[in-house]
């Protein structure tokens, strides 16, 4: 079953339903709900105007359920029933460095800085600490350009060890956990256009965060509509969407595909974190490196033999990092004329580049070998173990809906940069409604690149 | 389906003594449509209706919106760093 628009007699609702579930918008919060068939019955009946009794007795009678087990459901769906507004606003809660603009001469690079542009935003990185500079420059050297002015003073101290040392004793005094700093190494802290936005971190701490501090502001200043974590790569048979949470295997895959061709033609990076739209779908690129865990490091050697001599960073929570440069990244088409009307392309390619396919990858370990128990594994039972693996029937794609669509997408990080109305959910549903979305469960990079194979419309 | 729960006739296009009907007579048809559809629509979702650990989740609200790789509360973001003075990208 399609996804269909049910109308309401209720102005500030609007209800999509698709298969056995449902989504509602509340036109004044600004807020969208996923609902489960229950709540979707109860909704339909608060909005006929059923009382709530009425309301319990027809839909306990239908599903067979008894009142008490869902009263509760009744009671959450009519707190919809509200024309209180939330707070907040899509475009609260801006990066503070945003509100904190750089004037006059602020604008200017401070001295020993070094100057980058990502998408059109222009950043200026200093270092007290020479030897982190030196590093940082290696690994953003790509994306280095001389400029007079930049939007973001990114600022990177030493933090003083006597101030480290008191600020650990006031805590221990109020707090029964202290993290407890190692002594005799530097601890860092960056500011970005003044405002405080990391300390205590440890040298190989800092890059991994001014890289996703430099992907967030790079995108803010942009005409985005809609933002989900993942990637996205642009080839001849069209742009493949890799949303997901950390983890799930988008930044491995989007590596490898950005270092292979389709049809002959280098494959192009957008992004491996940021999939940013504008309200016609356009792809903002971020020319930033790839983030590489160790878990990846072994597979992708193959795609970049870098990968053995560039530097480890530091997650802050212990995970380990390297980071890798596509060969590629995508050219965002020119902005259409406003009298131009969107279907006159140039070529079949750019017709190409029109279409999505949106996967969602979820990467699961290969089954470990059966434990022996005793010293030395079989190894000719560990082949014939890892061979039934290889073709390990979880490894497939499964078709997503609508709903399960934006549920994922939204569930691995989102941001808006528009104010959501009616008409710009309506957009975004149009969008998912047209590409094909899938969930792509795999055991191996190999295994996922040939199944992403199948996935492309047929030309 | 009219007032009375009877299907409403279908026009014949072809019978020249149908009587047109006119806008107010159109929307108020449009209206027992769509109560029609609606009903049709609880009574079918409350047979498919089901215990199920939450009755509604936000999927998109002006309170979860944030950079996909920031600090907010509900991303869970491992590297994110609790202690006092990380302020993250609040």
């Amino acid at each position: 079953m399609a996804l269909v628009k049910i109308p309401l007699n209720t102005q500030y609702l609007s209800l999509y339903i698709e298969h056995d579930k449902g989504m509602v918008f509340h036109h004044i919060k600004q807020s969208l709900y996923q609902l489960p068939a229950v709540s979707i019955a109860f909704l339909l009946a608060i909005d006929e105007g059923l009382t709530e009794q009425r309301a319990l007795n027809e839909v306990s009678t239908q599903s067979n359920l008894s009142e008490d087990q869902i009263i509760s459901f009744y009671q959450t769906v009519k707190e919809l029933f509200t024309t209180a507004k939330d707070e907040l606003n899509y475009l609260d809660g801006r990066y503070p460095e945003l509100n904190n603009v750089l004037d006059g001469d602020n604008h200017q690079p401070l001295p020993k800085a070094t100057t980058y542009q990502v998408a059109n935003s222009s950043f200026a990185i200093s270092c007290q600490c020479s030897q982190l500079m030196s590093l940082i420059q290696d690994e953003l050297s790509p994306c280095a350009k001389t400029l007079d002015n930049v939007d973001f003073q990114i600022e990177i101290d030493i933090q003083n060890h006597a101030q480290i040392e008191t600020q650990i004793e006031a805590q221990s005094e109020s707090q029964s956990e202290t993290q407890v700093e190692p002594k005799g190494n530097n601890l860092f802290c960056i500011y970005s256009n003044d405002q405080l936005f990391a300390a205590k971190l440890k040298f190989d701490q800092v890059l991994p965060l001014i890289i996703d501090r430099l992907q967030i502001l790079a995108f803010q200043k942009s005409d985005y509509y809609f933002c989900f974590h993942g990637a996205a790569i642009h080839t001849t048979k069209g742009t493949l969407l890799l949303p997901g949470k950390s983890g799930a295997g988008k930044s491995t895959l989007s590596a490898a595909l950005a270092n292979l061709k389709t049809n002959e033609t280098p494959n192009q990076l957008y992004s491996d974190e940021i999939i940013a739209f504008d309200q016609h779908f356009n792809l903002i690129t971020l020319t930033l490196p790839i983030a590489v865990k160790s878990g990846s490091w072994q597979v992708l050697e193959q795609h970049y033999p870098e990968l053995n001599n560039v530097h480890v960073w530091h997650r802050q929570d212990g995970r380990l990092l390297k980071y890798v440069w596509p060969k590629h990244f995508a050219v965002p088409p020119e902005p259409l004329e406003p009298s131009e009307p969107s279907h006159q392309l140039a070529s079949i390619e750019q017709q190409n580049a029109n279409k999505f396919v949106l996967v969602n990858p979820n990467y699961q370990n290969a089954p470990q070998a059966p434990n022996n128990h005793k010293a030395l594994i079989n190894q000719n039972r560990l082949n014939k173990f890892a061979e039934r693996a290889s073709i390990n029937p979880n490894a497939q794609a499964e078709t997503l809906s609508v709903i399960d669509t934006i549920a994922m997408l939204t569930d691995g990080g989102y941001q808006l940069g528009v104010e959501l109305t009616e008409e710009k959910l309506d957009l975004l549903i149009s969008f998912i409604t047209k590409i094909k979305c899938c969930k792509l469960s795999y055991d191996s990079t190999e295994t996922a690149l040939s199944l992403l194979e199948s996935l492309w419309p047929k030309q | 389906m009219d007032n009375n729960n009877q299907p409403l006739s279908k026009i014949d296009a072809s019978n020249t003594t149908n009587v047109k009907l006119n806008d107010t007579e159109l929307k108020a048809t449009e209206l027992n449509e769509a109560q029609q559809t609606r009903r049709d629509f609880m009574t079918k979702y409350g047979k498919l209706a089901a215990v199920t650990p939450v009755a509604l989740t936000a999927l998109m609200s002006p309170k979860t919106s944030a950079a996909p790789k920031s600090c907010k509360p509900q991303q869970g973001n491992k590297h994110c760093d609790g202690t006092a003075g990380f302020t993250g990208f609040e």
